[in-house]
């Protein structure tokens, strides 16, 4: 049994996990890792590379990148952790209410659910920006109309299938009552799958709301956040590539933490033979 | 089941143009803002006059009806594929848009040419040993692939492209510029279709033809492109409705980046412009072009296999 739980499923989700804590680590202790004002100008000269002075080289204005990046992703993680939280709590509950309500509500929300979820993000995220003008906000706004419709489909499912296991039918026939059923029949069924959900979606919300910062319509300069910096960076792609390189391989290093822990924890869930989201 | 197909996409179109609908009106100012704005009429009239004016505008553009009347109307419109006027090139959308979806469908079908033929081949590698050494190094390969942003990859493969072998830029669509952002496009859907690819394989082989087949004395190879390869690439059908959300996404990123003269490019650049009617309308064609491909995939895959639909409906 223990060989099993400690199975190749385990060690990639402790990989992505210690990824993903070394990034908020980073981030946390900004101010006590570098040595330079994030925002301050002229701490060094403009567009240079890497150095012993400034490890990740300087921006346009002569600010320091790394003290930018660490910095940066304050704004960026806590924004993704706050919509986060916020998907999955609606699309979770959503989808427990609608399949508990059953019928006629719960075919037609299987429908509007479908297509919310074969809709892409980015579209969404772009109109909202098109019609609200360009901010971060704006952009994870967007993000948020979709991207609570994969979790409602998930609980949906999940919710409908554990409340018809034998062990749910025979303990509601024992008399056990609606938030017992949910405590102890349908809560540990759900929990891993969306965990799985909620790491592929967070990365996918950080992809989308960078990739939307660096076509200018996310983040907006001159605050330190990673989108920000990359659409900073691409005006000077030619010059200095350290620039989109810095905050872009942040993106990546979340993302792939991320990734790894929802693959890890999908491993351990099918070995488990528990129900696993695509 | 054809007709059920286009009874459903039809309802689902129906929501979803609600839905623009209510995003396009909740959106701050109105046509007529926009127009008064735009002009800089305000400044020549008295705000009497300047209120008598809009109120004018207004009625003549159906503003003063109720919601549900203007959601009428502006559907009519829609279906007749009156999508109004661009505010920057003061053309019809309609005809900007259609010249550029030639451009933009080209890159995403090379973009999932690329997924695909990358992806057969991480596909029969990985399930040759399942579990083995060249299937984790695949998996971490495609895991790695999942997480560099599109963007990242785009415009590092640009800069570099462009200094070491001389890839052009800019300038019309061609062939010659299209196998890049094909390229980028193509790894980011690759590891979803390499994973579907695979798990197929793997279960063909378990199946009593594949080991009857190599009971006879049939060669691995020959087992796998004679017997293996067709049914396992039946799901194929279900790919295109999966990566197509994720293709449309990255071909946002991709056009802007190589300057591709797609549909997204002129989103974006219309988006940078507040032209309000243009993002509406790009609004609309992805609404529909997304509900058509899955409800036609849905259709085909239950005329071509029966049982998919019966357990998927057992099982949602």
């Amino acid at each position: 049994m223990t060989v099993r739980r400690w199975g190749a499923g385990y060690g990639l989700f402790i990989a992505g996990a210690v990824l993903v804590a070394v990034v908020v680590l980073l981030a946390v202790a900004a101010p006590l890792i570098s040595r330079y004002d994030p925002a301050a100008q002229g701490v060094g000269p403009a567009l240079a590379g890497p150095s012993d002075e400034h490890w990740l080289g300087t921006d346009r204005f002569g600010r320091d990148l790394a003290a930018r990046v660490f910095h940066g992703g304050r704004t960026t993680l806590l924004a993704t952790a706050a919509a986060l939280a916020l998907v999955v709590t609606v699309g979770t509950v959503v989808g427990a209410v609608v399949a508990a309500l059953g019928s006629v509500v719960d075919r037609a929300a299987r429908h509007l659910f479908d297509l919310l979820v074969a809709f892409p993000v980015m579209v969404v995220a772009l109109a909202l920006v098109g019609l609200w003008g360009p901010s971060l906000g704006t952009a994870l706004a967007g993000v948020l109309i979709v991207l609570w419709a994969p979790f409602a489909r998930l609980s949906r499912s999940l919710v409908r299938s554990a409340l018809a296991e034998p062990s749910a039918v025979a303990a509601r026939a024992l008399g056990a009552g609606r938030w017992r059923l949910l405590r102890y029949e349908v809560w540990p069924r759900l929990r891993g799958p969306v965990l799985v959900l909620a790491a592929v979606e967070a990365a996918q919300l950080i992809g989308v709301v960078a990739g939307l910062s660096f076509l200018g319509l996310g983040a907006q300069p001159p605050s330190a956040e990673w989108g920000s910096m990359l659409q900073e960076g691409r005006a000077a792609l030619w010059s200095a590539p350290h620039l989109v390189l810095a905050p872009g391989v942040a993106v990546l290093v979340t993302v792939l933490g991320l990734t790894c822990m929802a693959e890890g924890l999908r491993d351990v869930l099918d070995r488990a033979g528990q129900a696993v989201p695509e | 089941m054809i007709a059920r197909g286009v009874v459903t996409a039809a309802g689902l179109l129906l929501v979803a143009s609600v839905l623009v609908f209510v995003l396009v009106r909740a959106a701050p100012g109105d046509a007529v803002d926009v127009e008064f704005g735009e002009s800089g009429a305000s400044a020549l009239l008295s705000s009497e006059e300047e209120a008598a004016a809009r109120a004018q505008r207004a009625r003549e553009l159906g503003l003063d009806r109720s919601v549900p009347e203007q959601y009428v109307r502006w559907l009519s419109r829609v279906v007749r594929l009156d999508l109004g006027i661009s505010f920057r090139t003061g053309r019809p959308v309609a005809d900007e848009l259609v010249e550029r979806v030639p451009a933009s469908a080209a890159l995403g079908g090379a973009g999932f040419l690329v997924a695909l033929a990358g992806a057969w081949l991480i596909g029969l590698l990985s399930a040759r040993r399942p579990g083995g050494l060249l299937d984790h190094v695949l998996r971490l390969l495609s895991l790695a692939a999942t997480a560099v942003p599109t963007f990242l990859l785009g415009s590092l493969a640009l800069r570099y492209a462009a200094e070491w072998i001389g890839y052009p830029i800019a300038g019309e669509a061609s062939w010659r510029r299209l196998w890049l952002p094909a390229v980028v496009l193509g790894v980011g859907a690759m590891p979803v279709v390499a994973r579907l690819l695979r798990a197929s394989l793997i279960s063909e082989y378990g199946r009593p033809y594949a080991l009857a087949a190599r009971a006879r004395g049939a060669s691995p190879a020959r087992v796998t492109f004679r017997h293996v390869m067709r049914p396992a690439f039946t799901p194929l059908l279900t790919l295109a409705g999966l990566t197509l959300a994720s293709l449309v996404a990255a071909s946002v990123i991709t056009e802007v980046i190589f300057s591709w003269p797609g549909v997204s490019e002129y989103a974006v650049a219309a988006i940078s412009a507040k032209d309000y009617p243009v993002v509406q309308a790009y609004l609309l064609l992805v609404v529909v072009v997304v509900v058509v491909v899955n409800r036609a995939v849905d259709v085909i895959q239950h005329l071509l296999d029966p049982r998919v639909g019966q357990a998927a409906e057992v099982m949602a």
